[in-house]
C-alpha cells in the first residue's frame, strides 16, 4: 500500500480521533516530538529531533505516588497512573531501536515498571524510513537499518512523493486497515529509496576490547575535556538512569522519578559523603563502558543507536564515534 | 509562637481530638503571621490585627470555620474570596527586627499576613532566599535592614544594598511585579514605619492578588489519580 | 601571518616547550572528526604537538581546563581575547597562579560555527587580542568594538512587564538543566554548586518552571559581576536559551549604578562590584 506525503494531515486527523498524536515538530526553536493540535506543520523532513522520544514513556520528571497521612492516623498512598492512548507519527528507525532498549531495561528480567508498561502498551508508533540521513548519523554501523524499524507498529518508507506503508505488528494491521477503508492509501508498491549513513564506524570487536579496558590510559586523555555537563545523556534516546525522590509538605507529599545523568557528580554520591566515581574520568568512562560493554554484557545489544545528537549537541565534540574508533586503534 | 499545653484535663478521646483541632487553626500559616509582635497577644488583638481580613470569627470553635482544619490542604489554592496575601519580611535582628518587636509592644497594629524572619543583619540574606519564598507559596518577600551606616557589623548593610539593587533589578526584568520584592531600611525606633511598610505592602499585594496562579508543582490532581489503596 | 602559518609555528613552538621541560602539558584545539569542526586537546609530548590546529573553527573557550590540568605542573595554553580573560579571571578568583600557566597569545580573528557562520559570541566579542600573554605568535588583530552590547537587554526592557514573565516562562520551561552553561563558564569555580548540595536542598531534581528560574536566577546573580562575556554559556546551550541577555542585563545595570567594570582584563584589577561597596552608592530603598 502506498500513501501520498500530502495525505499525512488526513492520516493524523484520523489518529487524533482515537489518541493523542504526537509529531517532530519544532516548539519555540526546539526540535521535539510534541503534540499534534491539527494546526501545526509537522517537521517530517527533520532528520532527528533534539529531544529524543524517550519522553513519551519515561518523562524527564513523573509523579509515580501520592501519600497523605489522616488526621485519624492512616496513611495512604495512591499510584498515578496517566498514561493514554498515544500514537507516535514520524518517529525514526534510530529511535524505533532505542525503544527496544528500554524495552529491554523496563520490561525484562524479571522487572516491569508499571508506568513505563502502561504507557508503553498504549503507544502506537509509525515510523518515517530516513530517504537522506543527516552528516552526524551513524545508525547503520550500531545495527540499525536507517529505511526500516522491524519493531515499529507502521513503517513508512520512502518512496519519492509516496510513502510505502507496511504493518509489522496486530495493533499496526488494524490501524493500517482503517486508513484502507477510509481511502488514505492507494495499491501500490513501489521499490523504496534506499539510503546509507555517511558517517560508519568499526564496532565489530569493541565490546571485547573493552573487556580489559577499564583501567586504560585511554581515558584520562578522554575524560579531561569532558564538562561532566548532562548535555549528551539528556538528548539521548537510550540513556534511561533516573532518580527518585519525593516533596513533602506537612502530612502529604509525591513520590517522582526524574532523569538523571551519569555525567553528574551527584549520581554516585552516597551517604556519608564517598563517591566512588569521583572525577570525570570516572564519570566518562561509566558513560561509554554503559553503552558499548555493560549493556551488551546484559542485554545482548549496545546501547548506542547511531543517532547521532550527542555527536551534534556536544559543547566540546567529544564524539562517541572517535571514540569507538579508538578503541578499535587501542593497543596495550 | 503560643502552645497549648496539653495540662491532661481533657482525657476524653472526643475533647483532646478537638484540642489538637484548635490548636491546628490557632496555628495555620494561612491565619496568622508568626507570633513575633509579642508573646502575649490574646484572641482580641489577633481578632483586631486581621480586620483587614474578612470573617474573623470571635468564637474560636473549629466546626463552624470555613474550610478549617481537616480538610484545608496546603497543597490546593484557596478560592479568590479566601485568598490571603502570604509575605515574608527578612529582618535584621539589630534594627528591623527590633523595630517590629517594638511595633508590638506599642500594641500597633497591621496585617496579619505577613511573616517576620529574623535574620543576623541583613548582609545575610541571600538572594536564594528570595527565589525560594517566592518559589515555595510566598506572594511577596520584604527584606529590611538598618539603615546604612548603621550596620551592626559595619558593613553589612553596604553590601545588602548593592546586592538588591541589581537583584531587584534583575528580577524586574525577567517579569516579576516589583511590588513582590521590596527593600526598606527601618531602624529599631521605627515601629510606625514598619508598621506603614507592612500595611502598605500587604496592601499592594491584595491588589496584585496572588503570585502562584495555578497548583504548586508537585500537587497531585484527582484526574490524575488511580485509586490505590494505603495501609 | 595567515591562520596557517601562526599554526606551523605554534606546533613548532609547543613542541620546543614541552621538549624544554617549560610546561608539563598544553592545551589547544586539534580537528573533529567533520570537516569545520575542532576539538580541545591536551598534548602531553612533543610529537603529539603536530596535532595542534589554529584555524577559524576553534570554538571552544579553553581557560577553564587549566584549573584541571594545574596539578600536572604548568600548563602551556594559546589564549585568544576570550581563553586570556578567563585565565585572568581565574587567577583573580585564585583558582590558579600566574606561575601555573604559560600563554602564547595569538589574534582572533573571530570564529566559525560549523556552517561556516559566524558565531554570536565572536560576532559581540570586544576583545580578539589576549589581554595577558608570555610570549605572541602572529599580528596582532584590529579590535573591533561592536555595536549593540545592550540591544537585546534592551529589547526584552522594552517589553511590559507581563510579556517579560512570559518571555522567561518560555525561556525557563525550555531549560533541561543540563547545567552546561555552569561546567563551560570560567568564572563558575564553587567546589560545590549550590544545584549539587542536597543536603542544602536549594533545588530539586524535577525539571520544573520554579526550580528552572531559581537556577537560572542564581547563575546569573552568582557571576555577574565577574562575567568576562565569553558568551560560552549561550553557545553551549543545547536549547538555545538567551542567557547572555541575563548576564548582560546585569553587567549593564552595575555599570549604571556602580561604575564601568570590565571583568578579566587585568590581574589584580578592581574588586567585582558586588565584593565591595561605597557609602556614596545610589539609594533606592529608603
Amino acid at each position: 500500500m502506498i500513501l501520498q506525503k500530502g495525505m499525512i494531515n488526513a492520516v493524523l486527523a484520523n489518529l487524533m480521533q482515537t489518541r493523542e498524536v504526537y509529531v517532530p515538530s519544532i516548539v519555540d526553536g526546539v526540535a521535539k516530538f510534541a503534540r499534534y493540535d491539527g494546526t501545526q506543520k509537522p517537521a517530517f523532513d527533520l532528520m532527528n529531533t533534539l529531544m529524543p522520544p524517550k519522553d513519551l514513556l519515561f518523562p524527564q520528571t513523573q509523579k509515580m505516588y501520592s501519600f497523605r497521612l489522616d488526621d485519624d492516623g492512616n496513611y495512604r498512598i495512591d499510584q498515578y497512573d496517566d498514561s493514554v492512548e498515544r500514537a507516535v507519527v514520524g518517529i525514526r528507525p534510530c529511535d524505533m531501536r532505542s525503544l527496544v532498549c528500554l524495552d529491554d531495561v523496563f520490561l525484562t528480567k524479571g522487572f516491569v515498571d508499571d508506568f513505563y508498561a502502561n504507557a508503553r502498551e498504549k503507544l502506537l508508533t509509525v515510523c518515517i524510513g530516513c530517504a537522506a540521513p543527516a552528516q552526524t548519523c551513524f545508525c547503520d554501523s550500531m545495527g540499525v537499518d536507517p529505511n526500516k524499524a522491524p519493531n515499529a507498529d507502521v513503517m513508512l518508507r520512502d518512496a519519492g512523493d509516496v510513502w510505502l506503508v507496511e504493518a509489522y505488528t496486530p495493533k499496526g494491521e488494524e490501524v493500517v486497515a482503517e486508513w484502507t477503508k477510509s481511502g488514505y492509501l492507494k495499491e501500490g508498491n513501489p521499490e523504496p529509496t534506499a539510503s546509507a549513513c555517511t558517517l560508519k564506524v568499526q564496532m565489530d570487536g569493541v565490546k571485547e576490547k573493552l573487556d580489559g579496558m577499564f583501567d586504560a590510559p585511554l581515558w584520562d586523555d578522554l575524560a579531561v575535556k569532558c564538562l561532566n555537563c548532562g548535555t549528551c545523556t539528556y538528548v539521548c534516546p537510550t540513556c534511561h538512569c533516573f532518580d527518585i525522590s519525593q516533596e513533602n509538605r506537612m502530612k502529604e507529599g509525591v513520590r517522582f522519578r526524574c532523569w538523571d545523568s551519569c555525567m553528574f557528580s551527584e549520581y554516585t554520591a552516597m551517604a556519608g559523603g564517598h563517591n566512588p566515581r569521583p572525577q570525570k574520568k570516572e564519570r566518562v568512562r561509566n558513560r561509554f563502558m554503559h553503552k558499548l560493554n555493560y549493556f551488551e554484557e546484559r542485554y545482548g545489544k549496545t546501547l548506542c543507536v547511531g543517532c547521532g545528537r550527542c555527536v551534534e549537541k556536544c559543547p566540546v565534540a567529544l564524539d562517541i564515534t572517535r571514540l569507538i574508533d579508538e578503541i578499535g586503534a587501542y593497543h596495550e | 509562637m503560643p502552645v497549648v499545653e496539653s495540662t491532661g484535663f481533657h482525657s476524653s478521646r472526643r475533647q483532646r481530638k478537638r484540642d489538637e483541632e484548635l490548636l491546628r487553626y490557632r496555628l495555620d500559616p494561612e491565619r496568622i503571621s508568626p507570633d513575633v509582635v509579642s508573646g502575649s497577644l490574646d484572641e482580641a488583638t489577633l481578632a483586631q490585627m486581621n480586620s483587614h481580613s474578612e470573617q474573623m470569627p470571635d468564637d474560636l470553635s473549629v466546626t463552624d470555620l470555613p474550610g478549617a482544619p481537616d480538610a484545608a490542604s496546603t497543597f490546593q489554592i484557596k478560592k479568590p474570596d479566601t485568598w490571603k496575601p502570604r509575605i515574608v519580611a527578612f529582618c535584621c535582628h539589630w534594627c528591623t527586627y527590633t523595630g517590629a518587636d517594638l511595633a508590638g509592644l506599642n500594641r500597633m497594629t497591621y496585617p496579619a499576613d505577613v511573616r517576620v524572619l529574623r535574620v543576623p543583619c541583613s548582609g545575610r540574606i541571600n538572594p536564594q532566599f528570595v527565589i525560594e519564598a517566592l518559589n515555595k507559596g510566598c506572594d511577596a518577600v520584604l527584606v529590611c535592614g538598618c539603615h546604612p551606616g548603621d550596620c551592626h557589623y559595619v558593613s553589612g548593610n553596604y553590601f545588602t544594598r548593592r546586592r538588591m539593587l541589581v537583584f531587584k533589578r534583575l528580577l524586574e526584568f525577567e517579569g516579576l511585579e516589583p511590588e513582590r520584592f521590596q527593600v526598606r531600611w527601618i531602624s529599631g525606633a521605627e515601629a510606625g514605619k514598619f508598621r506603614d511598610t507592612v500595611t502598605e505592602v500587604c496592601e499592594q499585594i491584595r491588589k496584585l492578588g496572588p503570585l502562584h496562579k495555578d497548583e504548586v508543582p508537585f500537587v497531585p490532581t484527582a484526574a490524575a489519580m488511580k485509586g490505590g489503596e494505603g495501609a | 601571518m595567515t591562520m596557517e602559518e601562526v599554526q606551523t609555528a605554534l606546533r613548532k613552538r609547543v613542541g620546543q616547550l614541552l621538549e624544554d621541560g617549560t610546561v608539563a602539558t598544553f592545551l589547544g584545539w586539534e580537528a573533529g572528526r567533520f570537516p569545520n569542526q575542532t576539538t580541545p586537546l591536551v598534548v602531553n609530548d612533543a610529537a603529539a604537538a603536530e596535532k595542534l590546529v589554529w584555524n577559524e573553527y576553534c570554538v571552544n573557550t579553553l581557560a577553564k581546563y587549566t584549573r584541571d590540568l594545574a596539578y600536572r605542573g604548568r600548563v602551556g595554553i594559546v589564549v585568544h581575547g576570550c581563553n586570556s580573560r578567563g585565565i585572568v579571571r581565574l587567577i583573580n578568583d585564585k583558582e590558579i597562579t600566574r606561575e601555573d600557566v604559560y600563554l602564547i597569545g595569538v589574534g582572533c580573528p573571530g570564529m566559525h560555527d560549523m556552517n561556516g557562520e559566524p558565531l554570536k559570541k565572536c560576532k559581540e566579542c570586544r576583545h580578539q587580542n589576549p589581554v595577558l600573554f608570555d610570549e605572541f605568535i602572529g599580528d596582532k588583530v584590529e579590535e573591533k568594538t561592536p555595536e549593540g552590547r545592550w540591544a537585546e537587554v534592551e529589547a526584552v526592557e522594552a517589553m511590559t512587564q507581563k510579556e517579560r514573565a512570559a518571555y522567561f516562562e518560555s525561556v525557563y520551561s525550555k531549560c533541561i538543566r543540563c547545567y552546561a552553561c555552569r561546567d563551560v563558564c570560567p568564572c563558575c569555580t564553587c567546589r560545590e554548586c549550590f544545584v549539587d548540595a542536597r543536603r542544602e536542598d536549594w533545588v530539586g531534581k524535577q525539571n520544573n518552571l520554579p526550580e528552572n528560574r531559581f537556577y537560572g536566577i542564581t547563575r546569573v546573580m552568582h557571576i555577574g559581576d565577574r562575567c568576562i562575556e565569553c558568551g560560552e554559556c549561550e553557545r553551549v546551550c543545547p536549547m538555545d536559551l538567551p542567557l547572555m541577555t541575563m548576564n548582560r542585563k546585569v553587567i549593564r545595570d552595575m555599570n549604571e549604578l556602580f561604575g564601568e567594570f570590565e571583568s578579566g582584563m587585568a590581574i589584580g584589577e578592581a574588586k567585582e562590584k558586588l565584593m565591595t561597596y561605597e557609602k556614596t552608592d545610589p539609594e533606592e530603598f529608603m
